[in-house]
């Protein structure tokens, strides 16, 4: 009885605490260039595609709830080799369930390195020009890594505290540009057809990337926390301020200007005059705030990554620690890969597009394997045989 | 719980080990446990060898009841913790003379022992030891006397209203303004003595209904744990049994005021008093505690709740605003109105440092002000401030060493750090001040929020006595909110705080009135 | 302890970052550009000349410098440069700078009508590029020369440029005075459905004059629209009230009324125009209120008449003014400033906008501007 059972009186997370965990891993660097992805297919119309994407995400976050509920108390790592295992022979489990699980946290690693690359670009391109990319990106991993020496109970913590901070920044700007926005601009309402709308709302998946984190860290809700709740609150969140900035974007610059804009949300904040602040030009103050947001989402998806290993390894918190600090320096050389922005931005649309198959697939599957075999709730005794 | 058990055992493993080095140097286990004997002289000359030859140890010889028929006996004691008078007065005189019809004296505590360590013990605690010959046990007499200072205003936590009684030196008086203040018969007193050599009483409070039993299990688990040979001041205590020695925060608090830790008993925390200091710690303790006076509850709701936001503004000027004037001014000049950044540009002109350097000379020179006139004797502190304030900043704002806008800056921050409740809170924001403005001098705005986040992951992490630091907003407790930033009406808060978890919940309409 | 370790290692991590403190440029270490002028070099046609106007911190009044005010001399220093492109300019301005040229404090940039009209996208690239540039900056097209603008000395503020960029903004705060942002400018320049505009200014001697806004067709500028016509474009376009109206009434010599638009609420109708589907006309309606500021004539409000009889008459004059304006914009500069298509983009997407090219399409465009003028308030005199 002994993981289990400590993980569900000591290492616990609220409702609230896993919605907040969530919202705070969705929003991040994505954000910056939303306006303009939304917009490329759909136009006027774009958005649509923070709402139709938000609608994927949503799903997928109820299935992986669900199929948390099936097996609760266990990660994605442990009850994969119990979907897939027998009774008798778990290394079965193991060996089949081992493309799946590398394959999530490959995800979760790549992930990792295009978010801190991407925020590396854009500080170095709007506010620090003469600082290397490798120190922001190094700065980030710093504090990533310094989430990973600490218990999970320590991130749901931190995302809470965080979460006012990275909401706040986000709603202010989007509802004070609405003072220069000109709402003939986001007009005609209805000139994409649908398929066109579902093209751009999978296009926004990288925005939305980063529920599949909670394939890990729904298996630390406390016993009465709700987790489709916390799923739908957090994922509505997201959606709320996507919409919003894209929203904004639009009725502020109109499509045409938007698509010209490397980086659509912080041409809004420089457009956007606080009333009776003196400072001027909130960009770099938005930039800075913003760290936290980016924060949460790269030291989130790190953490789930570290911990998907220590457990599919089966190790402890010394493994973890350990294994978070090794496995930077491979990560930072990733994160260096892409040659120019373009690429970046070629490579984040492909990582949401994987994303998609992670977050929506592999639930997909095992719940259907989950289902097929009948298996459920009555695991919940088993679970302390899956580490 | 079970988190800070495991951290706690390999804590106190530690201490043990060290412990076992110093187990030689025991001084009380090296006194053998002889036994009193009937001979008085044999009495007398064990002490004094146990004792060696202190030059205040007196043994005076009398005859009890009439001189020839009488027992002899001896009266053993420090003549420098007893109080004569009532040596002299009652026990010589009341012994001595012949038997009759007198009253006898009030003497408290009058026991006797067997023993020669615990009767060593007593000796030491300033009572008089009285042996008798041809008896195999001592009698105890409590006559001990120290000097003590009286009932006076609290010096580190003033306020405009409220109580002006503040705890001294002596754990009797602290706890008798506690029991004062407390007549509920749930309130309870644990003695520990703590301390190897110095032997120092300490008393852990706590209301018994209140306060959840695993905590005050474990804290008073904890300081039974310390092996030392003295504790002078609570601090000790504090720094043997807090849960993070590597943190900036203080994670017990520390107060003088007896009013304080009653108001915290009654929320279900644990006070402990120590012999010797004005300042009793309440354990376990959260960040916003530290943010929070005694005032702001005698005051009306509308006006502490501004004073709270006041406070709160005050705490981000201390940290934040020499690091902001940092990023504003040597990374992010655009963020500055153009009007200013000219007149700022002209009071930087001359000066001869980058904007970080010349934060932390300021910085650093207002520091030493403070400590200066903190060490200074009362009259002449207020005048190092002025000298320091006025004329060291006007002089070198006139030199052209530092900016005008540095000056104000500074200043800023300085009154800002003042306007914290607690003294040890607002040195860790002081100290925290000053990383900031490495990372501002580094990386701007990006290297504050970057500090800021390691700061909120380290907040996030500590824990006191099991309870998170940053609680009623991370983990939330929207009921405990109430009493947050915002100082809600009493009849708002109806319950104690729910994050200490307290078995009677209900702090006010208990029973059927309504 | 592995956890002070763990804090031990961090701090160092973060320490050893410390070395480099790239970006760190203090303020007196840069030079701040407040205003930037853009002309065609004389004689050689294909280079630009860069005028920057720098302020002197030291030698501007309570500043709080020592030398503060004293000194004498100008307090700005005006430089120019020339290059193939403005970026090329200014680099070579900076071969003649001690320090770093920091453009972020810009607040205005001229352009001299030359440049205008060869169009400005080329020249605003550099710009959008650059993160520094804000977007809340006022770009004017100036008459002749725009190194002129910077040269010129107001007089009653130290800094010309802030004289001028006060001038705007009061300006933009009574709706005299087109809010025309660089960013608003790029929008206007990138999308479909409109053109942009700028305010243009003359210079004479030590004078700057606002003289109305320049038209441009894409990124080229076509035409100088007139102070009045402005006003009626604020009007119609941003509900913004103009300056103020004055006008000779007719009938009797000599005779003037002035009154100030307090309150301007467009509404743009778009209707179907004849018979025939899939044709269009735009109809604005504006009503105006207004106060009465000066009457060189008595007027008796004891007739019940009289005040509906002047708001004919300024109706009159207003509807005027605006088909002038009309006009002008469709038949002289052929040129969508008033924003006309993004509501036709907007509302009629499927019926008209697909099917019609609108820069074609406008100039022949039917429009009709309505006004509805209510005098609210005569002042203080009764008689």
């Amino acid at each position: 009885m002994s993981r289990n059972q400590s993980s569900s009186t000591d290492k616990t997370m609220s409702t609230w605490q896993l919605a907040s965990l969530i919202t705070s891993t969705l929003i991040g660097v994505g954000v910056l260039t939303l306006p303009r992805t939304s917009t490329e297919r759909l136009a006027e119309q774009g958005w649509m595609a923070p709402l139709a994407g938000g609608g994927i995400a949503l799903a997928a976050t109820l299935l992986i709830a669900w199929l948390s509920r099936r097996y609760p108390g266990l990660t994605f790592i442990q009850y994969s080799e119990v979907i897939w295992g027998s009774r008798k022979s778990r290394w079965l489990g193991k060996l089949i369930s081992l493309p799946w699980v590398l394959l999530y946290l490959a995800h979760l690693y790549i992930g990792t390195a295009i978010t801190s690359r991407l925020f590396g670009e854009v500080v170095v391109t709007a506010v620090l020009r003469e600082t290397p990319i490798e120190a922001i990106i190094i700065t980030m991993f710093c504090l990533a890594l310094f989430l990973c020496l600490h218990d999970v109970e320590v991130v749901s913590r931190v995302n809470e505290l965080l979460f006012l901070l990275i909401l706040f920044p986000v709603l202010i700007i989007g509802l004070l540009s609405f003072q220069k926005a000109d709402w003939n601009q986001i007009l005609p309402l209805f000139s994409a057809s649908f398929p066109d709308v579902f093209k751009g709302a999978v296009e926004t998946a990288f925005t939305y990337q980063g529920y599949e984190v909670m394939l890990i860290f729904f298996a630390f809700a406390q016993p009465v926390a709700r987790k489709s709740q916390a799923g739908f609150i957090g994922i509505a969140v997201a959606i709320g301020v996507y919409t919003l900035i894209t929203m904004s974007g639009i009725a502020v610059f109109g499509v045409d200007e938007m698509q010209k804009l490397t980086w659509p949300t912080l041409e809004i904040v420089k457009t956007t005059q606080m009333p009776g602040l003196v400072l001027e030009r909130l960009e770099s103050a938005f930039l800075g705030v913003w760290v936290a947001a980016v924060f949460t989402t790269i030291s989130n998806t790190y953490y789930a990554f570290n911990l998907g290993l220590r457990q599919f390894f089966g190790r402890g918190m010394v493994f973890q620690r350990i294994m978070s600090l090794l496995l930077m320096f491979p990560l930072f050389y990733l994160a260096l890969i892409p040659q120019n922005i373009v690429q970046i931005f070629r490579v984040s649309r492909m990582s949401g597009y994987i994303g998609l198959v992670v977050g929506l697939g592999l639930p997909l599957l095992y719940l259907a394997v989950s289902l097929m075999r009948r298996q459920g709730n009555r695991v919940k005794e088993k679970g302390k045989v899956a580490r | 719980m079970s988190r800070f058990w495991q951290a706690w055992k390999r804590r106190k493993q530690m201490l043990r080990d060290q412990a076992l080095h110093q187990r030689s140097k025991k001084s009380m286990d090296k006194i053998p446990d002889i036994p009193v004997s009937p001979e008085l002289e044999a009495n007398v000359t064990t002490i004094q060898r146990l004792l060696g030859s202190s030059d205040d140890l007196l043994a005076r010889h009398f005859v009890i009841g009439p001189q020839e028929t009488g027992k002899k006996a001896v009266l053993v004691y420090f003549d420098t913790l007893v109080d004569k008078k009532v040596i002299d007065e009652f026990i010589l005189e009341y012994l001595g003379s012949p038997l009759d019809d007198r009253e006898r004296p009030a003497i408290h505590t009058l026991e006797s022992v067997r023993g020669m360590q615990k009767l060593l013990e007593y000796l030491l605690a300033g009572m008089t030891i009285l042996l008798i010959e041809g008896k195999t046990e001592a009698i105890v007499c409590g006559t001990f006397h120290y000097a003590k200072r009286g009932i006076e205003e609290p010096q580190s936590e003033a306020l405009v209203r409220g109580s002006r009684e503040g705890f001294n030196e002596s754990l009797s008086d602290g706890v008798s303004l506690i029991r004062k203040r407390l007549k509920d018969p749930a309130l309870r007193v644990r003695l520990i003595q703590v301390g190897e050599r110095t032997r120092t009483p300490v008393n852990v409070l706590f209301i018994e209904d209140l306060a959840p039993e695993d905590v005050v299990r474990e804290i008073v688990n904890r300081i039974k744990g310390i092996q030392i040979d003295g504790i002078l001041e609570s601090g000790y205590i504090e720094q043997m049994i807090q849960d993070s020695t590597w943190s900036p925060f203080p994670q017990i608090q520390a107060t003088e005021r007896p009013d304080k830790v009653v108001a915290h008993l009654l929320e279900g925390k644990v006070a402990i008093l120590t012999e010797g200091t004005p300042f009793a710690l309440i354990a376990p303790a959260i960040f916003t505690q530290f943010y929070q006076s005694a005032e702001d509850y005698y005051e009306r709701f509308l006006i502490s709740s501004m004073i709270r936001l006041i406070r709160m503004m005050s705490l981000f000027v201390a940290l934040l605003l020499p690091s902001l004037y940092i990023a504003f001014s040597s990374f992010h000049p655009e963020m500055i109105p153009s009007r200013l950044v000219i007149a700022m540009a002209a009071g930087r002109s001359t000066v001869p440092f980058p904007s970080v350097i010349e934060a932390f000379l300021m910085e650093i020179t207002m520091e030493i002000l403070r400590e200066a006139s903190i060490r200074l004797p009362g009259p002449i502190g207020p005048t190092i401030g002025i000298v320091g304030a006025l004329v060291v900043g006007q002089a070198a704002v006139q030199a052209g060493l530092v900016s005008p806008i540095m000056v104000i800056i500074v200043a800023l921050t300085t009154i800002g750090s003042f306007a914290t409740p607690s003294y040890s809170a607002a040195i860790s924001i002081r100290m925290l001040r000053f990383p900031l403005m490495i990372l501002a001098g580094a990386f701007g705005l990006y290297g504050i929020m970057t500090f800021l986040i390691i700061i909120f992951i380290h907040l996030s992490a500590l824990k006191s006595f099991g309870i998170p630091y940053m609680t009623p907003i991370s983990p939330v407790y929207l009921k405990s909110m109430r009493d947050f930033i915002f100082r809600a009406p009493f009849f708002w808060m109806k319950e104690r705080p729910e994050m200490f978890n307290p078995p009677d919940p209900s702090r006010q309409n208990w029973g059927e009135d309504k | 302890m592995s956890k002070a370790r763990c804090w031990i290692a961090l701090l160092l991590a973060l320490s050893l970052l410390l070395g480099g403190c790239w970006d760190r440029r203090e303020l007196e270490e840069r030079t701040s550009v407040l205003g930037m002028g853009i002309d065609l070099a004389k004689g050689k046609p294909n280079l630009l000349k860069v005028t920057v106007q720098i302020p002197i911190p030291i030698k501007i009044a309570g500043s709080g410098g020592q030398t503060g005010g004293k000194g004498g001399g100008s307090p700005v220093r005006v430089m120019s440069s020339t290059g193939h492109t403005v970026l090329e300019a200014i680099s070579n301005l900076q071969k003649r700078l001690n320090q770093k040229i920091f453009i972020g404090h810009a607040r205005v940039v001229a352009v001299s009508e030359e440049v205008a009209r060869r169009g400005l996208r080329e020249i605003t690239d550099g710009f959008r590029r650059d993160p520094e540039m804000r977007r809340l900056l006022w770009p004017i097209v100036v008459k002749k020369d725009a190194a002129h603008l910077l040269k010129v000395k107001p007089k009653l503020e130290q800094i010309p440029i802030v004289y001028i960029m006060d001038m705007i903004e009061s300006g933009t705060k009574t709706g005299s005075i087109p809010d025309q942002t660089l960013g608003n400018f790029y929008i206007q320049d990138s999308s479909r459905t409109m053109q942009p505009y700028l305010n243009y200014m003359v210079t004479h001697n030590d004078e700057i004059i606002w003289k109305g806004v320049a038209v441009f067709r894409e990124d080229k500028m076509v035409g100088v629209l007139p102070e009045l016509q402005t006003w009626v474009l604020n009007q119609l376009r941003d509900n913004k009230t103009g300056g103020d109206i004055v006008i000779a009434v007719p009938g009797k010599k000599g005779a003037y009324i002035t009154v100030r638009p307090h309150f301007v609420r467009t509404k743009l109708k778009l209707e179907q125009a004849g018979n025939q589907t899939g044709s269009l006309q735009a109809r604005y309606v504006c009503r105006l209120q207004c106060d009465l500021l000066e009457a060189t004539f008595p007027l008796d409000f004891k007739d019940n008449g009289i005040i509906h009889k002047y708001e004919q008459i300024i109706r009159q004059e207003m509807e005027k003014r605006a088909a002038k304006l009309i006009n002008m914009l469709q038949k002289d500069f052929k040129s969508d400033i008033l924003k006309l298509g993004l509501a036709i983009h907007g509302h009629h997407y499927r019926d008209y906008w697909v099917s019609h090219n609108w820069v074609e399409e406008f100039p022949r465009f039917p429009i009709s501007v309505q006004y509805d003028v209510h005098i609210r308030r005569i002042g203080m005199k009764m008689k």
